[in-house]
């Protein structure tokens, strides 16, 4: 594995990872994925049935051809917020970032070390592990359609790989002396 | 910058993500990339529906397979005349332009105006001094536009009584407003 500024200038905010015998790093991926209409097809196809689920949870109404359109404005949309945050000339980038992540599990309401994230735009979610303050490695991303992330293949993997990453990080020891005592004592 | 960040920089690879000069195009191309990725979508459904692949369809188009490849990804800036050729050979409409609207002429404007004002003395009148409509368009006799008016370049007579006084002195306030409007085409007959 290997980690991948995304955004560095004028500091490091903003990290993914290339995985072992992959070509692309997670984040652009992910990206490429979300604008790739066929992919979209064929995803919309296989779970037409989370999005019936999703439609009846929000009060919406997408047909899967309406899925696919929306799914590519909504990446558009998101791949501005973050491309305006990674202008260097951009003062509230940091602010942006830290604003646009928050942590995976919803009954989380405080930020820890090698916390995990996740950043979300309609169904499309970006997972992260939480550095410190201002300081994300983003490990992945999907659409989500269903409620809990285990309930679905394409979404159990992400689990996994934000748990991988963790345990990259941690063996690297890219946390702070203190923070590596806290999680080695399990506190 | 703080330690962790440091040690980050070092351990990171230098190259930056792909990403980022990708996003930079997609910005910069935002518009018809869009509207070249919902066609994408389009042709792949129909493609689907008709359980067509997409060698036929090259074939068809009398391109190669490759081509295909690239517009059903969505990242092609399509020419008019590939756009035609896939509307032929699929028989379906990928976009249409709306029919242009005739340009307002001073005429237009001017029937308009009077049109409007019409139906509201009208409608004024109807209500609220109980007169019939029969009677209106007999004794008004304000039927024609505007546009009738200045083409046959006639006048209007209007035959009123004391109560219909105000009424048509409201005509003449609208008719004041409205500069262009030759005014020798009314004259008032008391």
């Amino acid at each position: 594995m290997k980690i991948v500024p995304i955004i560095d200038d004028p500091e490091p905010i903003l990290y993914t990872v290339l995985y072992h015998n992959e070509e692309n790093d997670e984040f652009d991926k992910v990206f490429d994925e979300w604008l790739d209409p066929e992919f979209l097809k064929e995803f919309f196809e296989k779970n037409s049935e989370d999005l019936k689920t999703y439609n009846k949870f929000h009060g919406t109404n997408y047909t899967t051809d309406e899925a696919e359109e929306k799914t590519i404005e909504d990446a558009f949309d998101f791949q501005d917020l973050l491309y305006e945050a990674s202008e260097p000339e951009n003062e509230s980038a940091l602010e942006k970032l830290q604003d646009l992540f928050e942590p995976l599990h919803n009954y989380e309401n405080e930020y820890y070390l090698l916390q995990k994230s996740k950043a979300k735009n309609s169904w499309l979610r970006f997972y992260a592990i939480r550095i410190e303050e201002n300081l994300y490695v983003i490990t992945g991303g999907c659409i989500k359609l269903t409620q809990k992330m285990e309930e679905r293949t394409h979404t159990d993997l992400e689990v996994k790989k934000i748990d991988q990453v963790k345990r990259y990080l941690k063996n690297k020891r890219l946390i702070n002396k203190k923070a590596f005592k806290e999680l080695e004592l399990g506190i | 910058m703080t330690n962790i960040k440091k040690k980050i920089a070092e351990v990171a690879e230098k190259d930056k993500s792909k990403w980022l000069e990708k996003a930079k195009y997609r910005r910069e191309n935002r518009d018809w990339l869009l509207k070249s990725k919902r066609i994408a979508l389009r042709v792949l459904g129909v493609l689907k529906e008709r359980g067509m692949q997409q060698k036929e369809l090259a074939e068809q188009l009398g391109v190669s397979p490759q081509q295909v490849s690239k517009i059903v990804k969505g990242k092609e800036n399509l020419t008019l005349e590939t756009i035609s050729k896939l509307e032929a050979v699929l028989g379906i409409s990928l976009f249409e332009l709306p029919k242009t609207q005739p340009t307002k002429t001073k005429k237009d404007y001017k029937n308009q105006i009077f049109n409007e004002l019409y139906d509201r003395l009208l409608k004024d009148v109807l209500s609220n001094k109980s007169l019939k409509s029969d009677y209106l368009f007999e004794s008004y006799n304000i039927k024609f536009s505007w546009e009738d008016l200045i083409k046959k370049d006639t006048f209007i007579d209007f035959k009123i009584t004391d109560s219909k006084r105000s009424v048509v002195k409201d005509i003449e306030k609208e008719e004041w407003r409205e500069p262009e409007k030759p005014k020798s085409n009314l004259r008032l007959v008391g």
